[in-house]
């Protein structure tokens, strides 16, 4: 990766919740490159959203607390950074577009003003200024009567709508870095993959990077130049896109390819991984995925492993990954 | 529009009637009627007793005695008191300033106080603030008002030199003595009441405050805001207050009819000449036609109160249209 935008080194983010500390994400590092999109995958609770948050600084407290890293943004430790200094970057170097776009929009705030509010925070843009950007935004979205639309509350757009509204406020600050958590897990299948090339496409012409939190890998396979993936608060896995669906290292991520529905699939079976997601509080000895891995050996239940390079640009955490044969064997 | 409106006051005649037909069955059911409890009936005849029934029309079928009820109201007279042989609106009238301004500026301290309060309660959940608001606010909640009332009698009215009870000093009227006079002397028998009052309709309003900023400021549109870079005092100022301000409205519909009804309680320890006195007074004597004005009113005003909430949200709330 020649020119890295944001270096997330070993974060670990807990809660601290009536029953216990619930360790969220552990020892997490990622790095994104100017202009690249990085996929996150894993499944749900994984703490691919504790991650985004807490890049952005915006953990509940109480009860979250980021206990220890650091978010290297363009040289500055933004964990170290002033609130002051934060509200600066959110919503103009980092914005952030969220999974629900129905309840993601100010119910009482017309869309016109939703969008101006960051235009006019950031840019000192004025009132008339920030409404023709806005308005700018908004076709660039595609959304269709864009003028209505300014005047309009978030009640009288769809779904499909909202989320353009949403990421033409995210974008509109033209942000170096996009985050997006999981934007078309709640539209249908159509408005997805419409949303998707909007993204893609505003992307080349922004240039900007994309943290991109998805369950969809078909998504993944279209968007993203790298992948992590993430498991009970670990990144397990990261690699270029191709390299991973090719030659997958760590058991789970096999297992979360597997699982993926195939039209030409030979085997009839939608293969799942067995077993349920551990319980944050009560984390299995060794490796956190041993319980539910067929591959498991001894080793596995005792230490827990670190992650290990398989080649440069591609690791995993596993004592015994998968090697070349990853993609197939079974 | 018009056409939400014509539903909504054919549904408020129903229930009126409704109301109307329950409150004189109740009436009915209660033991003793309104000659049972003239001062000397012990000393009338069986004849007079009789006569007098007949003279009100009390010996007449229960059906009856309602339609004539009826049909007096429905063009606004409300009958005479068996009693005092007044009209009965003409009491209620001139009872009725005491017990608003009582209320209403009982209502607006309340609202005053508790709506801050809450506000930075919830803003500060976890604080020794919020933790101090929702112990005093328990505490408000679970003592009684009579209770409150007598400790406020004791340990302040008597110590202070407060007037104890009524409203006003024999003689001192508004035409008659200069302002400022007639001012403190309206004041000082209102500070006992009034704290009674605010103290004890402040704690459920600072909760129910709280309890929907609490609310609002975990929704994910107030993350979105943040996550725009905006101030925390523009967050909540800008995007969490008005959402959470909404479920106040229909709050305040609901308490609007407690401004005439009053706090029959408060008005009796503290002999506030307003109209809960009244009302106690008249269902005791079985001053039927009294009694009905006042379950009118009272079924009016909550009618009116949930009615102008109504209105108010399609003012505040976009989403909202008849
Ligand atoms: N406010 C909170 N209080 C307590 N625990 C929390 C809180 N937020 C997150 N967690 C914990 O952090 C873990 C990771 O949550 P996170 O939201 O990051 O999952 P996710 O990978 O984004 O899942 P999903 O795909 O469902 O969005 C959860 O398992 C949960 O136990
Ligand atoms: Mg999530």
């Amino acid at each position: 990766m020649p020119d890295v935008l944001i270096d997330v080194r070993n974060i670990r983010t807990t809660f601290h919740i009536k029953e216990g500390v619930v360790p969220a994400i552990e020892g997490v590092s990622l790095q994104i490159g100017r202009q690249e999109t990085v996929a996150i995958v894993g499944e749900s609770g994984c703490g691919k959203s504790v991650t985004a948050l807490t890049i952005m600084r915006l953990i509940q407290s109480p009860p979250g607390r980021i206990e220890q890293g650091a978010v290297i943004f363009e040289g500055e430790d933004l964990l170290k950074a002033s609130e002051k200094r934060m509200r600066q970057i959110r919503g103009n170097d980092i914005a952030m577009i969220f999974q629900e776009p129905m309840t993601s929009l100010n119910p009482l705030l017309t869309v016109g003003f939703q969008i101006e509010e960051s235009l006019i925070l950031h840019q000192s843009l004025s009132k008339q200024e920030a409404y023709h950007k806005a308005l700018g935004m908004l076709k660039r979205v595609d959304i269709p009567a864009p003028e209505q639309r300014m005047h309009e509350y978030p009640h009288q757009l769809s779904g499909g709508m909202r989320q353009r509204v949403m990421i033409a406020m995210a974008l509109s600050c033209s942000p170096k870095l996009l985050i997006a958590d999981e934007p078309t897990t709640a539209l249908d299948v159509t408005i997805q993959a419409q949303i998707m090339i909007l993204m893609n496409s505003l992307r080349e012409e922004m240039g900007m990077a994309i943290m991109l939190i998805t369950h969809d890998l078909g998504v993944v396979a279209n968007m993203a130049d790298r992948v992590i993936v993430m498991y009970a608060g670990q990144v397990v896995e990261e690699a270029p896109v191709n390299d991973l669906f090719a030659h997958p290292q760590h058991p789970y991520t096999q297992g979360l390819l597997l699982s993926v529905p195939r039209l030409d699939a030979r085997v009839s079976k939608l293969n799942t991984i067995s077993g349920t997601v551990p319980n944050l509080l009560y984390l299995p000895r060794g490796c956190r995925f041993n319980p539910r891995c067929s591959y498991a050996q001894e080793r596995c239940q005792i230490e827990s492993p670190g992650l290990t390079q398989v080649n440069d640009a591609h690791s995993v955490r596993c004592w015994f990954p998968l090697g070349m044969m990853g993609g197939k064997k079974q | 529009m018009a056409r939400y409106i014509l539903n909504r006051t054919i549904q408020a005649v129903l229930l009126l009637l409704g109301v109307s037909i329950i409150s004189f069955v109740i009436m009915l059911l209660a033991p003793g009627g309104p000659t049972d409890f003239l001062i000397d009936s012990s000393m009338l005849s069986g004849e007079d007793l009789a006569a007098i029934r007949t003279a009100y029309g009390l010996d007449r079928h229960e059906a009856v005695q309602y339609w004539k009820w009826v049909s007096r109201v429905v063009v606004g007279d409300f009958g005479t008191s068996f009693h005092t042989g007044r009209p009965v609106l003409e009491m209620i009238m001139e009872r009725l300033p005491a017990t608003l301004a009582l209320n209403l500026i009982g209502m607006v301290f309340i609202y005053l106080i508790a709506l801050p309060t809450g506000i930075i309660s919830a803003v500060k959940q976890y604080s020794v603030f919020d933790y101090t608001v929702t112990l005093i606010t328990f505490l408000g909640q679970a003592m009684p008002a009579f209770w409150l009332a007598l400790l406020l009698l004791y340990y302040v009215g008597l110590k202070v030199d407060l007037p104890l009870s009524g409203m006003a000093t024999y003689g001192v009227e508004f035409k008659e003595v200069a302002f400022s006079v007639w001012l403190l002397d309206r004041v000082r028998y209102m500070v006992l009441p009034l704290s009674v009052v605010v103290l004890t309709g402040l704690a459920a309003l600072t909760r129910f405050m709280r309890a929907s900023m609490l609310d609002v400021i975990h929704q994910d549109y107030i993350r979105t805001a943040r996550a725009k870079g905006l101030s925390e005092l523009r967050v909540i100022t800008r995007h969490a207050l008005r959402n959470a301000l909404l479920p106040i409205v229909t709050l305040f519909g609901l308490t609007f009819s407690v401004l005439l009804s009053g706090s029959v309680v408060i008005e009796r320890i503290f002999s506030w000449p307003g109209v809960g006195q009244l009302a106690v007074d008249s269902i005791l004597k079985r001053d039927y036609q009294v009694v009905m004005a006042f379950n009118m009113i009272g079924a009016f005003m909550v009618i009116a109160g949930s009615f102008l909430a109504d209105m108010l949200y399609v003012v505040v709330d976009p989403r909202i249209k008849y």
